[in-house]
């Protein structure tokens, strides 16, 4: 199957691409979940033609994907205990930092069938008795402060980010879906995030942001030797302007996550939110550049 | 008949049409003598120099099947006096004003009594008829005590006594996929769509209409749309909508006798009083312009399942060409699975067509995210609310949800039109 990481499941294949595959099982992923592409030396620095740039680019990302879906297993596993253990307070801490792993690739799950709702839905977007994942799941802390009757959605839970991993292990990507799943995960702020919706009960919606453009960040970072070929204005723009999300995110750091969403006023999410569009509008012009 | 000219309609000879009244009535054949019914208001003049006019009397009431307007306001009431002969009289009054306006001329008679306010706002003072339409609806909490989420007025648990006479299919759209509805934009006793080519005539047929009815009805919300959304005549071009997509090819029109029987116009299921009326569902529905103008153009075009600039389906290579959706490429269906055309598609949802009439909007700014506030005023008729309701749900796997929410919904029966003499939803009210 010709995968995409973009969230239309094989679309971007009828673009005149050159389709570049990688070895799934060549690549060894570390479990490294606090790593993200930008903090290493990569095999796409120094490749030395476009092609080799572009293969190099494909192989990073998908190592990305494949260390943050082993890792949304591994911290999935430690929510879903602590929500069967009935420990309403641990589960409640955990929950944001348990799902920044999903946030990150989350365009790899819209291409697959039912993954995203499955894992990420929200209320009112599925039908109340279709309705489980990390939501359903949140609601039920939050709001009703008990795990009760919980236990089949987080069987549930626990299969679909199986899945999640069993499909970021297998699929192929190619260059242009890397960079449109990057200007997803920005369309993913804007339209959720932003407004507080995505974490409507927990308020945790800081997490998820920040893991959007960390997810974003690692796919242009992936690219950015062929980038810096093609545009270096560009690349300088767009680094610019994640420099510029940081920086305003960092005023909301609180500990090891951040405050929570409901204390921000209008003032302050007008200013994220025009950083996203500023942002997402450099990365826009990115799959043209790789395709 | 009403667009013919009238000898002293208010008795002061003056008119908003003026000087152009001869030219108004010279494209008004249609007309079928006083009392008789018009046959159905698409017909009627579309001259775009603004002074057609579309007759109000009529079999139907305007505003449904008449060639889209390129201006709406949409303005929703809710009715305080717990009376039902103010109900009546708000009803009758509104009627007469409603019929006056849409032929150009002031709301009410004019009167030169300086300690009296004008009978007329004025602002439509010289401006064209603008094939203004005037329709007006029933929404669900009119049939009980008081308006959901509002104080009871003191009234009893059937204010108006009409509750038996509610049609079962009229009630408030459950939750649906894609929104976050607010409810101070949505619902409502009573609706009012003004539609016009110029936007202050729509405005000023709200505005006067509000003003009959201070004491009896308030305002619950209202929503301008700058620019229409479909086409429901053959003979018109098909728009644009904010998405910088063509919105209304595959319309039902005006035309389309079969399929408005079939799809819009309520029949032997509705209750007496609403026969030949129909169902309006209105959806005001934010778009994320800002996320839609950075997706590609072969992401927009995958997202609809037509092209962005000549409107075919990606199947196709003209606009009119029906889409195909057993079409497959090489990675699965031409079309995608969660295209906007087939989700959206009769043969999707169970043959179900509705006829949508929605127009762009634009409300400022928005606080929260500084972004543009603008997006699609969706307006569908259909026989049966629930038909709305069945494709909005199919539409919950729909591409285009990441750019668009619902923020606001209202139901309104459309009652049949009125003849000379009768008001408005008499047939309810009388029964
Ligand atoms: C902002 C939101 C929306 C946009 C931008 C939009 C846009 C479009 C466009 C561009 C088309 C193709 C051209 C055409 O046939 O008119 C279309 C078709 C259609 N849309 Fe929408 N639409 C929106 C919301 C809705 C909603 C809420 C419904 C109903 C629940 C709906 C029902 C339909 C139907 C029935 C068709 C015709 C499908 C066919 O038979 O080919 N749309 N829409």
């Amino acid at each position: 199957m010709n995968a995409t990481i973009s969230n239309r499941g094989g679309r971007l294949a009828t673009l005149a691409v050159g389709t570049i595959l990688f070895a799934a099982a060549g690549c060894g992923g570390s479990d490294d979940d606090e790593s993200t592409a930008a903090s290493e030396p990569t095999t796409a620095e120094t490749a030395s033609t476009d092609g080799e740039a572009l293969a190099a680019a494909v192989d990073e990302y998908a190592a990305y994907v494949r260390r943050e879906a082993a890792a949304l297993t591994d911290s999935t596993a430690e929510f879903v205990a602590a929500v069967d253990a009935g420990e309403v307070e641990r589960a409640k801490e955990i929950y944001p930092s348990a799902r920044v792993h999903f946030e990150r690739i989350e365009p790899v799950a819209s291409a697959f069938g039912d993954l995203d709702p499955d894992i990420d839905g929200r209320a009112g977007d599925i039908p109340p008795d279709e309705w489980g994942g990390y939501h359903r799941i949140e609601k039920a802390l939050w709001v009703h402060g008990s795990t009760k009757g919980l236990e089949p959605i987080t069987a549930e839970l626990v299969d679909d980010v199986g899945n999640l991993d069993a499909v970021a292990n297998r699929e192929e990507f190619e260059a242009p879906d890397i960079a449109q799943g990057s200007v997803d995960l920005l369309g993913e702020v804007s339209a959720s995030k932003i407004t507080g919706e995505e974490e409507r009960y927990s308020h945790t919606d800081l997490w998820d942001f920040e893991a959007n453009v960390q997810g974003a960040e690692a796919g242009f970072d992936a690219l950015k030797p062929t980038l810096e070929r093609a545009d270096p204005k560009l690349v300088a723009e767009i680094e610019k302007q994640f420099e510029a999300m940081y920086d305003l995110l960092d005023g909301y750091r609180r500990g090891d996550g951040f405050v929570l969403y409901d204390t921000l006023t209008p003032k302050d999410t007008r200013e994220l939110a025009r950083q996203v569009d500023a942002l997402a509008e450099s990365l826009s012009r990115v799959p043209s550049l790789v395709g | 008949m009403t667009n013919e000219p009238k000898g002293k309609p208010d008795g002061r000879g003056l008119t908003r049409r003026g000087l152009i009244k001869t030219a108004g009535a010279a494209g008004a054949g249609l007309g079928l003598g006083a009392g008789g019914f018009a046959l159905g208001s698409a017909s009627a003049a579309e001259s775009d120099d603004g002074t057609g006019t579309v007759p109000f009397r009529g079999e139907r009431q305007a505003g449904v099947v008449t060639a889209a307007q390129d201006r709406l306001h949409f303005a929703a009431f809710d009715v305080t006096t717990t009376s039902r002969a103010e109900l009546v009289e708000l009803l009758r009054a509104w009627t007469a004003a409603a019929a006056r306006m849409t032929e150009g001329e002031l709301a009410g008679p004019r009167n030169d009594e300086p300690l009296l306010p004008p009978e007329d706002t004025g602002e439509a003072l010289g401006l064209l008829p603008s094939r203004l339409t005037i329709t007006f609806g029933f929404g669900p909490t009119l049939f009980e005590s008081a308006g959901a989420g509002r104080p009871t007025r003191g009234a009893g648990a059937d204010r108006f006594g009409l509750s038996r006479l509610r049609p079962p299919a009229l009630r408030e759209l459950p939750p649906l996929p894609a929104e976050a509805i607010e409810p101070a934009r949505s619902g409502g006793d009573l609706c009012v769509q003004a539609c016009a080519d110029d936007p202050q005539v729509a405005f000023h047929a709200v505005r006067n209409l509000a003003r009959i009815g201070r004491g009896k009805v308030v305002l619950r919300w209202s929503q301008l749309g700058f620019g229409r959304t479909s086409t429901t005549t053959r003979a018109q071009a098909t728009p644009r909508n904010l998405m910088g997509l063509k919105d209304g090819t595959n319309n039902i029109r005006a035309e389309d006798a079969e399929a408005l029987d079939e799809h819009v116009w309520a029949g032997a299921e509705a209750p007496a009083w609403l026969r030949g009326g129909t169902y309006l569902v209105a959806r005001r529905i934010r778009m994320l312009i800002e996320v839609w103008d950075r997706a590609t153009l072969s992401d927009q075009e995958l997202t609809i399942g037509r092209a962005k600039y000549s409107g075919a389906p990606l199947t196709g290579s003209d606009e009119f060409d029906q889409p195909n959706l057993a079409a497959r490429g090489a990675d699965g269906p031409v079309i995608p699975r969660d295209a906007h055309v087939r989700l959206a598609a009769p043969q999707l949802n169970a043959g179900t067509r509705i006829l949508r009439r929605g127009y762009s909007f634009t409300d400022g700014f928005d606080e929260v995210t500084g972004q543009l506030d603008a997006g699609l005023f969706f307006i569908s008729f259909q026989r049966d609310p629930a038909r709305f309701e069945a494709i909005q749900r199919n539409l919950g796997r729909d591409a285009l949800n990441e750019y668009v929410k619902h923020t606001s919904s209202a139901v309104f029966a459309i009652p049949p039109g009125t003849r000379e003499g009768t008001y408005i939803g008499q047939a309810l009210l009388e029964a």
